[in-house]
């Protein structure tokens, strides 16, 4: 049996201010995984766009460490999937965001997916874990996944990998 | 952090066991081990105006199993229905899930699922929904093979939307099988009511030889 999970992409960012874009994504896989491991530039919200679009065609459904107490969060008709609250793309200290999207060639329905993030809070005292789920109102095949409202330092790491069912 | 290389020795393949109380027996010969090499498709499914599906004759040999689910049902509400699990044969052993989760206007929850002949699984949007909404799961099942421990899953599911009309849910969830027995088939189903159309359920092993 082949193995399914494979690398499709990966950026090492050597200089501060990086963005990615990742285009013409492989349309032969079952789902995908983003993988950013590293630190931002500037604080702030965190997000993702699909396709180069920015319109309100967004929503996520969260739930989070918010100093120390459970709390959740519920967004509709955003410009990107926000992976995490506001200021939390922390600067100093190192995130990790694990982004599945799921089912991500059907052109017939919306995409869903999963957003797992891990970051130290730059704003506020202790770390921040938070999960969410997402929905992208297309019907369009994802074949572009790119940053938005954020860069990131040098030292950073994204990966997106391919996974490809039976 | 690397280990030592007195545990290392010619062959990557480490056992490190730790000795309270008794006698530990060092083996004669080396034990087969078999590291974890990939990720690999087992099955798929996409069912649709059925309540259930079964992955049957699950090979042995993996390390742990994950279960992505895409899923929406025939329900006609407005809400989420339940997607459910159990192993092997239906009615043996008792099942546990616990979970944390969040449901728009409702803030946090967290407790207990009031059944024990199954698994809460993953949530699946209705039909009813406005906007044809499909829910998301991913479920792990460590060691699922052992013939000498309990069995135990994780999942992570939920609901988003980009409208404001739709109803929106998250849950983490983990549960137990109290029993010993290997997993060879798993049975994901609905209670009382059918998949939708567009559901697609996929079976992922990670290790073993494939």
């Amino acid at each position: 049996m082949p193995q399914t999970y494979e690398p499709i992409t990966k950026l090492s960012v050597t200089s501060g201010g990086t963005t990615f874009n990742f285009t013409s994504i492989p349309q032969t896989y079952s789902d995908l995984r983003l993988v950013i491991a590293g630190y931002g530039t500037a604080t702030g919200f965190g997000g993702i766009i699909i396709n180069g679009s920015t319109s309100a065609i967004y929503g996520t459904q969260g739930i989070y460490n918010s100093s120390n107490s459970v709390s959740q969060n519920s967004y509709d008709g955003n410009s990107n999937i926000y992976f995490t609250a506001a200021g939390d793309f922390a600067t100093s200290y190192p995130n990790l965001i694990i982004m599945d999207f799921i089912n991500y060639t059907n052109t017939s329905y919306a995409k869903t997916g999963s957003v797992s993030f891990y970051g130290k809070r730059p704003s506020a005292s202790g770390n921040v874990i938070e999960e969410r789920v997402f929905c992208v109102n297309t019907t369009s095949a994802i074949s572009a996944i790119s940053h938005n409202t954020f860069t990131l330092a040098e030292g950073s790491e994204v990966s997106l990998w391919g996974i490809l069912r039976a | 952090m690397s280990l030592p290389a007195r545990l290392l020795g010619a062959n990557p393949s480490i056992q490190v066991s730790s000795l309270l109380s008794g006698s530990l027996s060092t083996p004669s010969a080396k034990q087969a081990y078999t590291p974890i090499t990939g990720y690999y498709s087992v099955a798929s499914a996409q069912p649709s105006g059925v309540s259930s599906v079964t992955f049957s004759n699950i090979p042995s040999f993996y390390s742990h199993l994950e279960i992505k689910i895409h899923t929406m049902s025939l329900g006609g509400s407005t809400g989420n229905d339940d997607v459910y699990m159990y192993f092997n044969t239906y009615g043996v052993g008792t099942y546990a899930t616990t979970y944390l989760g969040a449901n728009i206007g409702t803030d946090t929850e967290a407790g207990n699922i009031g059944i024990s002949d199954a698994l809460w699984a993953s949530y699946a949007y209705t039909n009813g929904n406005p906007n044809n909404r499909y829910s998301y799961a991913n479920i792990i099942i460590p060691n699922y093979s052992s013939t000498s421990q309990n069995k135990t899953m994780y999942t992570k599911s939920g609901t988003a939307s980009d409208s404001s009309t739709d109803n929106r849910r998250i849950r983490i969830a983990g549960g137990v099988w109290n029993q010993t027995s290997a997993i060879s088939s798993i049975t994901i189903f609905m209670g009382g009511v059918n998949f939708k159309g567009g559901t697609r359920i996929d079976l992922y092993a990670v290790g073993g030889e494939g």
